[in-house]
């Protein structure tokens, strides 16, 4: 099977993004507004999946919608979708952060919950839960958790997700197929240190 | 794909894209029901065993986005589109007028015409003024003029 790139043809259905794109170059503030409601929040948690920071997850959305503005005016309807594009520059930052990452190991300290809140303690636990899968992904190699970022917690098609990675389909199902089995490793691994404390 | 899927086909979509028929690619999805409806006994175990990794998906954090984080993608925008606008503006004017008296900078055109009136006309008198006078060096012209009367601007010129 051949490798999806940028310069595919785009044989799905109509790019929503199209018009809003041509608007954004042509500096319409409104169409931009439009765009930043659509995307934004995909941006941020594919980066914080990616990532496993708040923080970076942000600055990674910046630089996407940054790039955007900058190459607005040059983008071409009927190459791959404009939505899949975004993934790519939001990957390829994410890549980029990861090669710069040093790892400094810090005291995680939990979001102070209200005693008084009701469900309190399922809110703990829910936390803690969600801190133990967003750990378990990190240890995932990072083309792995793209991927099952994408296609999981994204729900974009095989496809589109396969287009964003620049990769077969084929490929994508490998690295997903590996990945879950990597992710169900690690919970379980930090499952048996749970019961052994 | 055919509408005949095989027990090791399933097994690879279970194992790739999970338990939830509606993540699997659209064009297996009516041979994967078919396989459930006949062999169901087959199907049902293959799913149950990647319930874990898909409920544990479902519990990775969600990332609110900040309204300010909104703000501050807009606020680049905003500060993209100027910038655009102002690097592929055409100059105004290309002359040297402009480039030594720029536009819009508090003074207009017909004020920067009376100062070099004035500046040029003062110079010009000054220098006439000089040259009537009884001097026999243009150095000492030019001595008078920057206010040296008596010393030398140029070393030994002036002594002779």
């Amino acid at each position: 099977m051949r490798k999806h790139t940028g310069q595919d043809k785009h044989r799905g259905d109509k790019d929503p993004d199209t018009a809003l794109v041509q608007r954004i170059a042509n500096g319409d503030q409104a169409a931009a507004s439009e765009l930043v409601s659509r995307h934004l929040s995909k941006m941020v948690s594919l980066a914080r999946h990616m990532l496993g920071d708040a923080v970076e997850a942000e600055d990674v959305a910046q630089e996407v919608f940054m790039k955007v503005w900058q190459s607005a005016h040059k983008w071409q309807p009927g190459k791959a979708k404009f939505e899949t594009w975004m993934h790519r520059v939001a990957i390829n930052a994410c890549y980029d952060r990861l090669r710069r990452r040093r790892e400094i190991y810090t005291d995680q300290i939990p979001d102070r919950v209200d005693e008084d809140t009701p469900g309190a303690d399922q809110m703990i636990i829910e936390a803690e839960l969600g801190q133990q899968v967003e750990d378990a992904m990190m240890r995932l190699p990072v083309r792995q958790r793209a991927a099952l970022s994408l296609c999981h917690l994204r729900e974009m098609s095989n496809k589109d997700a396969a287009r964003a990675l620049e990769i077969s389909v084929e490929a994508l199902e490998s690295l997903l197929a590996r990945g879950r089995r990597g992710l169900r490793k690690h919970l379980a691994a930090h499952a048996t240190t749970m019961l052994e404390r | 794909m055919p509408l005949t899927m095989t027990k090791k086909q399933f097994l690879h979509f279970c194992q790739t894209y999970g338990s939830a028929l509606q993540r699997w690619p659209e064009d297996v999805r009516a041979s994967a029901h078919e396989f459930m409806q006949t062999h169901p006994d087959l199907a049902r175990p293959m799913l149950e065993a990647e319930k874990d990794v898909d409920s544990a998906l479902a519990k990775a954090p969600r990332q609110e986005v900040r309204p300010a984080l909104s703000a501050q993608i807009l606020q680049s925008f905003r500060a993209e589109t100027q910038s655009q606008t102002v690097n592929t503006a055409p100059p105004r004017h290309g002359s040297l007028f402009n480039l030594l008296w720029p536009q819009n900078h508090g003074l207009p055109a017909w004020g920067m015409a009376l100062a070099l009136i004035l500046v040029f006309g003062f110079v010009g008198g000054y220098t006439g003024y000089a040259y009537t006078l009884n001097r026999t060096s243009a150095t000492d012209v030019l001595s008078t003029a920057f206010g040296n009367d008596g010393d030398s601007l140029f070393g030994e010129e002036n002594t002779t």
